[in-house]
């Protein structure tokens, strides 16, 4: 009876570590149909095939939560890597009781579980550990994004480890295990599990490192980008500079003979269209001027340009000189390309694409709006939030959930969604932490 | 009312205050003096003595007060908070939602377009600001502030908040917008007496509630927006129904 007690407060722990670990919350209810069916399943399983039955229930509690998200990789980690912990912890807790607990229990009590008691401490352990780990994720959470090729190698090393582990149980099962056998295997496991951990440490921190370079080339490739259409701005003001002379000249002439006539003419075939000239959209990237935030500058020159080239109209309004971003910068970048995408694909749907960004500042808060028109249909704005939905249709564009999600850090940002008849606003507001 | 004309350009400044004198009568507006000047310093002088609700026609450019259009908004906008400004330009890159948003202007007018458009504006402005006069300040708005955030709307157009699915964020859902925040329900709550906590996900605005699906556990608000009520909150939001319509 209490070995069936243990394996179930063992999936209890398993199923609680899961829970802390993955990013999607599970409801009480599911939690409680999830423990129920691995009990069900894997007790029974247990007699049949021993501790392999685990392998049974991992498998079953991915298939569960891949059925929620589709996160597969994150799904495979939260389960896979809360076992782990729980084996360590459990050889951990067995050598001890051997050697402290067994001395400080037996001068209270006379008679007590062994087992029972090495499982709930093991239980404690692993439940602490995965909250440690789950506020490890949440510090570092902007470095967390893998490559697949990555993800699978990582997956192939858990499931290696876990596979190494119990076969090792199996084996340690077989022989009986003697206090010597149980150190020596809980030693190796710990050494192997840390530098499991280290060594994926040290992967995602040079992948990041990586990526981070890869980012740069791309700023410093928009950059470029912003320079040369400064210079042809510059060329053109060049060129208008040598037209306007020769207007001169010839008002001149009109006036040195006092012909209102030449004049007249002057000012209705050439004066009248550089009107155009001066009032055209080619200077808005003038005003990023007003952008001391290079990433940002160079994220807005990168999407004005690609939308001018596919036939968007872009108006800008920048009149406040943005210093400094009022929260992470990275973060930051990422939402706000995320929105402008939306923005454009949005709008390339219509026959006459219009972008609108702003951003406002005071002490208080910045706000950055973006506003773009689209096909005129019915959006929901209550479901728009919900995951998976994009107005755009099935597995198009990057829904507000994703945005929601990298705002979820955040508690200084607010962000506003409003539509109507064919006019989309997206809204960002973000308060001065400082004040 | 009063009307201010600020515009250092005495050509363009004539052509204002004949455009806004006619218009005046042909609209019967209620003008008690029209006073324009060149010199900002002027027009705020004049400001201290008298008070509010009036409308003021802005050059963005004045003479050596370059950029400062915005400043001497400001600095009217501190002394009257509820005239109406409306900014008169050539600017070419206007800023209409910064200005809208830093001293709430009522519109931009470009001078350099043709004649009749250019009256239809003002008179536009003119008609508008006349009805400010007859409206009550105050319209019933609900503020929310805390730590992290703060914002404000007419009370009547919150529908519902719901807890997002990201952690500690909430929805809030009007019949135009929805608005993404940092907060708790718990506060929400307790901030207005209209709003009620009816499902463990939701606090509604009762005052929007046009009936309520007992069998399927649905909250209709106008607009047909929809949000759930749990078995346990039902009869209490029967209850508050009915104490706010008694109101």
């Amino acid at each position: 009876m209490t070995l069936y007690f243990i394996l179930f407060l063992q999936l209890v722990t398993l199923l609680t570590g899961a829970s802390i670990l993955s990013p999607q919350k599970i409801a009480i209810k599911d939690f409680i149909i999830w423990l129920l069916i691995i009990t069900i399943i894997g007790l029974p399983l247990y007699n049949v095939i021993g501790f392999f039955a685990i392998f049974v229930v991992i498998l079953f509690l991915i298939i569960s939560l891949s059925l929620k998200t589709k996160q597969v990789f994150t799904n495979i980690l939260s389960v896979c890597v809360p076992l782990i912990i729980i084996v360590v912890t459990d050889y951990f807790s067995q050598i001890m009781e051997m050697y402290v607990l067994k001395k400080v229990l037996n001068s209270f009590i006379v008679h007590y579980d062994r087992l029972l008691t090495v499982e709930l401490l093991a239980s404690m352990l692993s439940i602490l550990i995965c909250c440690f780990i789950k506020s490890l994720i949440g510090k570092f959470r902007q470095f967390l994004t893998l490559d697949r090729k990555y993800q699978s190698l990582i997956l192939s090393f858990l499931l290696l480890t876990l596979v190494i582990f119990y076969f090792n149980i199996f084996l340690g099962q077989i022989q009986g295990f003697s206090p010597k056998h149980l150190i020596l295997t809980g030693l190796l496991f710990f050494i192997y599990a840390v530098l499991l951990g280290l060594v994926v440490m040290t992967l995602i921190y040079i992948l990041n490192k990586d990526a981070k370079m890869k980012q740069e080339r791309i700023l410093n490739q928009q950059l470029h980008e912003y320079t040369l259409q400064i210079e042809q701005l510059y060329t053109n003001l060049n060129s208008f500079r040598h037209d306007y002379l020769n207007i001169l000249l010839s008002l001149e002439e009109g006036i040195r003979q006092e012909n209102i006539e030449i004049i007249k003419d002057v000012y209705q075939s050439i004066i009248q269209p550089t009107k155009q000239l001066v009032k055209g959209n080619d200077y808005i990237l003038g005003q990023l001027h007003k952008i001391q935030v290079v990433e940002i500058k160079s994220l807005l020159t990168a999407k004005i340009i690609k939308s001018q080239n596919s036939g968007i109209e872009v108006r800008l309004e920048i009149e406040d000189p943005i210093n400094s971003i009022y929260m992470d910068t990275f973060s930051f970048y990422r939402v706000f390309s995320i929105l402008l995408d939306n923005a454009i694909e949005g709008a390339s749907t219509t026959n006459h694409p219009y972008i609108s960004i702003i951003m406002i500042q005071d002490r208080d808060a910045q706000q950055i709006q973006i506003e773009n028109n689209c096909e005129d249909r019915k959006i929901d704005l209550q479901t728009i939030y919900t995951k998976g939905y994009s107005s755009k249709g099935k597995d198009r564009g990057i829904g507000l959930y994703n945005v929601h999600q990298l705002l979820e850090e955040n508690k200084y940002i607010r962000l506003e969604t409003s539509y109507e008849s064919g006019v989309f606003i997206q809204t960002l507001i973000l308060q001065n932490e400082e004040r | 009312m009063d009307i201010f004309v600020l515009e250092d350009n005495p050509i363009q400044r004539s052509r204002l205050e004949k455009i806004i004198n006619e218009l005046i009568k042909k609209n019967n507006i209620p003008c008690q003096r029209l006073f324009s000047t060149a010199s900002p310093d002027k027009l705020l002088d004049e400001l201290t003595s008298m008070g509010n609700y009036h409308l003021y026609f802005l050059d963005l450019e004045i003479n050596d007060y370059t950029k400062k259009g915005l400043e001497i908004a400001q600095l009217i906008r501190a002394k009257d908070p509820y005239g109406t400004i409306v900014f008169v330009t050539t600017h070419p890159e206007l800023a209409p939602k910064t200005f809208e948003y830093k001293v709430s202007a009522l519109d931009f007018i470009t001078k350099d377009q043709d004649n009749l458009m250019f009256k239809k504006n003002i008179e536009e402005c003119l008609k508008i600001a006349s009805e400010y006069l007859n409206k009550p300040i105050s319209e019933d708005s609900f503020i929310f502030k805390n730590q992290y955030t703060k914002f404000q709307l007419p009370f009547s157009d919150i529908l519902y908040f719901e807890t997002a699915q990201v952690a500690h964020k909430i929805n809030l859902i009007t019949p135009k917008k929805t608005t993404h925040f940092y907060g708790r329900l718990s506060e929400l709550e307790k901030s207005d007496e209209r709003l009620f906590r009816c499902h463990r996900s939701f606090v509604v605005n009762v005052s929007n509630i046009t009936h309520i699906d007992k069998k399927n556990k649905i909250v209709y608000l106008k607009g047909n927006y929809h949000c759930l009520v749990s078995r346990r909150y039902l009869k209490e939001l029967e209850e508050k129904i009915r104490e706010i319509e008694k109101r």
